[in-house]
C-alpha cells in the first residue's frame, strides 16, 4: 500500500508561494509539483496552471503515457489557460515534476531542477538532484516562444544529474533537457519505504549561525523520521510545532525558497 | 466504575497521580489529521439533576452534534464523562473522533448519588494532559477543552483542589499543549448564592480557567449552553490552527 503526503511553504526570502503541488491515487499514486520563477511575474498562478494540466493528462492518457507528448501536451494547453486569464506566457515560467507508481516502478519526468530522495528505515538516504549549469533550469514555457528557446540554448546550458548517498556523491552531465527516471522500488529499492519528490527549496536551507547552506542530506533524516504514517504524515514531521522546520528554524536555519514537496510511504 | 479495556482501536492510559483514574483515547496511529482539540464533557448526573436529565442529556447530544457540523470536525476528538457517586467518574466513551460518535445513541441519564466533583475535575483534565503528551510526542498539535457542568458542590471526593490546581499549572508550562481551557458551569437557582459562592471559591482554589453561574437548568437555558459550548469548541479549534490560545467563553 502507498501512502502520499505533500507540504507546501513559502520560504522565507518570499512575499508569495510561487510553488505548487497536488498528489491523489487517481489514477495511481502520483506527486505533481511546480516551482515558479521568482523573476517572471504571475508564476504563482503558472505553477498552478501546470500542475493542474499535468493532472488531467494523467487523467486523460493514464497507461500511455510519454514524457514528451506530457510536456508538449501540458505546454500548449497552458498557453491557452494563461491566455484566457489574461497573463502573459512567462507566467509559465515553471519547473515541472511528474512522479508515479505503476506496477512497481516508480517513474519521475522532471522538466527542470529538483530532487527525488530515497530513504530507508534506519535515515540512510540516496539524493538523485536534477540541477542546471549557470542556475538556469529548463522551462516548458522555452517551447512556445521560439526566441526565448533559441536564447536558451545558446547559452550552452547543460543538465547535472547528481546522485549522493550519505557519504559520497557523483555526478553526470546529460544533454537532454527534461529527463526521465525509472526506479524499481519492487526489487532494487525496496528497502526504502519512503521516496520525496521535491522542489529545488530543499538546497536553499541556510544556517544563519554558521553561515553556511545545507546539504539537502544533513536534513532527510529529521524530514522523513515518521512517528506515524496515517493521513498527513508528512506535513506532522515537517510542520507540527515540534516538527522538523520548527527545529531548524529554532536553530536559526530557515529555507529561503519556497519549499515543495511529495512524500510516498511504501508500507509493506 | 469497571476498569476500561484496550481494543485495537483505542488504547486505555492511566492517569498518573491520586484516585486510580483511567481514560481510553483513539490510537494515535489512526489519527489523519496534524492537530487535534481534546473536547471533553464532564456531566454531573448526581440525584438532584433528576428534575431536568432528559434536558442535560438533550444539551450533551446537541453539543456533540453541533461539534459534528463544525468545518474543522476532523481536527476534533470528544470524550463524555458523568459522574456521582452511584457510577464513580464514569467515562461514557474515550477520546474519539466525531465521526465514530453516534450522539443519538447516548443513554438516558439515570441521576442518583452524591458529587464527587473534584474527582471528576481531576480525572477529566489529567486525562487531556496525559492525552496530550501521547499525541504531542507523535508530531499531532494539540490543544483542549474540558467542560464541567454541575448543580452543586462537591461533597464525596478523594481528591483536593490543589491536585487539580497542580494539573492546570502544569497545562501551562508544559509544552505538549498549545493552550488548556477548563471552564466550571453551575446550572442551579441563581438565588442560591452560597452555592454560586462555593462553586467560584472551587474555580479559583483549582485555578479554572473560568466560571460561569448559568443559572437554572430550563430546557430553554441549556440549549443555550450547548450552542455556547459548541462555539466555544470551534473557537477552540480555530485557536489551534492561528496558533494562539484558546479565549474564555463568553455569555
Amino acid at each position: 500500500m502507498i501512502k502520499i503526503d505533500q507540504v507546501l511553504k513559502i520560504g522565507k526570502l518570499h512575499k508569495m508561494c510561487e510553488d505548487y503541488i497536488i498528489t491523489g491515487h487517481d489514477p495511481y499514486p502520483h506527486i505533481i509539483l511546480s516551482d515558479g520563477c521568482s523573476s517572471s511575474k504571475d508564476t504563482d498562478v503558472g505553477a498552478r496552471i501546470l500542475c493542474y494540466l499535468a493532472k488531467q493528462y494523467l487523467n486523460n492518457y493514464a497507461f500511455e503515457l510519454d514524457s514528451d507528448h506530457l510536456g508538449d501536451w501540458v505546454i500548449y494547453n497552458a498557453e491557452v489557460t494563461a491566455r484566457q486569464l489574461g497573463l502573459k506566457k512567462s507566467c509559465l515560467d515553471a519547473t515541472l515534476i511528474v512522479a508515479r507508481v505503476v506496477d512497481n516502478y516508480l517513474d519521475v519526468y522532471f522538466y527542470g531542477d529538483g530532487f527525488v530522495v530515497f530513504v530507508d528505515g534506519v535515515g540512510r538516504a540516496i539524493v538523485h538532484e536534477i540541477e542546471y549549469t549557470k542556475n538556469a533550469p529548463y522551462y516548458l514555457s522555452y517551447n512556445i516562444d521560439p526566441k526565448r528557446n533559441d536564447a536558451y540554448h545558446d547559452l550552452g546550458i547543460k543538465l547535472i544529474h547528481k546522485v549522493s548517498f550519505s557519504d559520497t556523491s557523483k555526478s553526470g552531465i546529460e544533454e537532454e533537457w527534461a529527463y526521465s527516471l525509472r526506479y524499481d522500488i519492487g526489487d532494487g529499492l525496496n528497502e526504502y519505504k519512503t521516496v520525496l519528490v521535491c522542489s529545488d527549496g530543499l538546497k536553499s536551507f541556510y544556517d544563519m549561525n554558521r553561515h553556511v547552506m545545507l546539504d539537502p542530506i544533513e536534513l532527510i533524516w529529521d524530514f522523513t523520521s515518521f512517528k506515524t504514517t496515517k493521513g498527513e504524515f508528512l506535513k506532522r514531521r515537517l510542520l507540527s510545532k515540534k516538527g522538523a522546520i520548527s527545529k531548524f528554524e529554532s536553530y536559526k536555519i530557515f529555507h529561503n525558497d519556497d519549499l515543495s514537496i511529495g512524500a510516498f510511504y511504501l508500507e509493506d | 466504575m469497571p476498569r476500561l479495556m484496550a481494543t485495537d482501536e483505542s488504547m486505555v492510559i492511566d492517569i498518573p497521580g491520586p484516585g486510580n483514574f483511567q481514560f481510553s483515547a483513539i490510537r494515535p496511529e489512526h489519527l489523519g489529521a496534524t492537530e487535534y482539540t481534546l473536547v471533553t464533557i464532564v456531566c454531573d448526573v448526581t440525584g438532584s439533576v433528576s428534575p431536568f436529565a432528559k434536558d442535560l442529556r438533550n444539551m450533551i447530544v446537541s453539543v456533540v452534534k453541533g461539534c459534528q457540523l463544525n468545518a474543522r470536525a476532523e481536527n476534533i476528538l470528544v470524550r463524555l464523562v458523568l459522574f456521582s457517586t452511584a457510577v464513580g467518574v464514569q467515562e461514557v466513551h474515550g477520546f474519539l473522533n466525531l465521526s465514530a460518535i453516534e450522539p443519538d445513541d447516548y443513554e438516558e441519564l439515570r441521576p442518583d448519588g452524591a458529587t464527587p466533583l473534584y474527582d471528576a475535575t481531576y480525572s477529566s483534565i489529567g486525562a487531556t494532559l496525559k492525552y496530550a503528551e501521547t499525541l504531542d510526542k507523535q508530531d499531532f498539535d494539540v490543544n483542549g477543552c474540558v467542560y464541567i457542568i454541575t448543580d452543586g458542590d462537591d461533597n464525596r471526593s478523594t481528591v483536593s483542589p490543589r491536585y487539580i490546581a497542580e494539573l492546570t499549572q502544569k497545562a501551562i508550562t508544559d509544552e505538549s499543549m498549545q493552550s488548556l481551557l477548563t471552564v466550571l458551569i453551575g446550572i442551579f437557582n441563581p438565588g442560591d448564592q452560597y452555592m454560586s459562592d462555593r462553586l467560584d471559591e472551587f474555580h479559583k482554589e483549582a485555578k479554572l480557567t473560568q466560571y460561569i453561574p448559568f443559572g437554572e437548568a430550563t430546557p430553554k437555558k441549556l440549549a443555550k449552553l450547548a450552542n455556547l459550548i459548541s462555539e466555544s469548541v470551534s473557537s477552540s479549534s480555530q485557536a489551534l490552527a492561528d496558533g494562539v490560545p484558546s479565549q474564555p467563553l463568553t455569555f
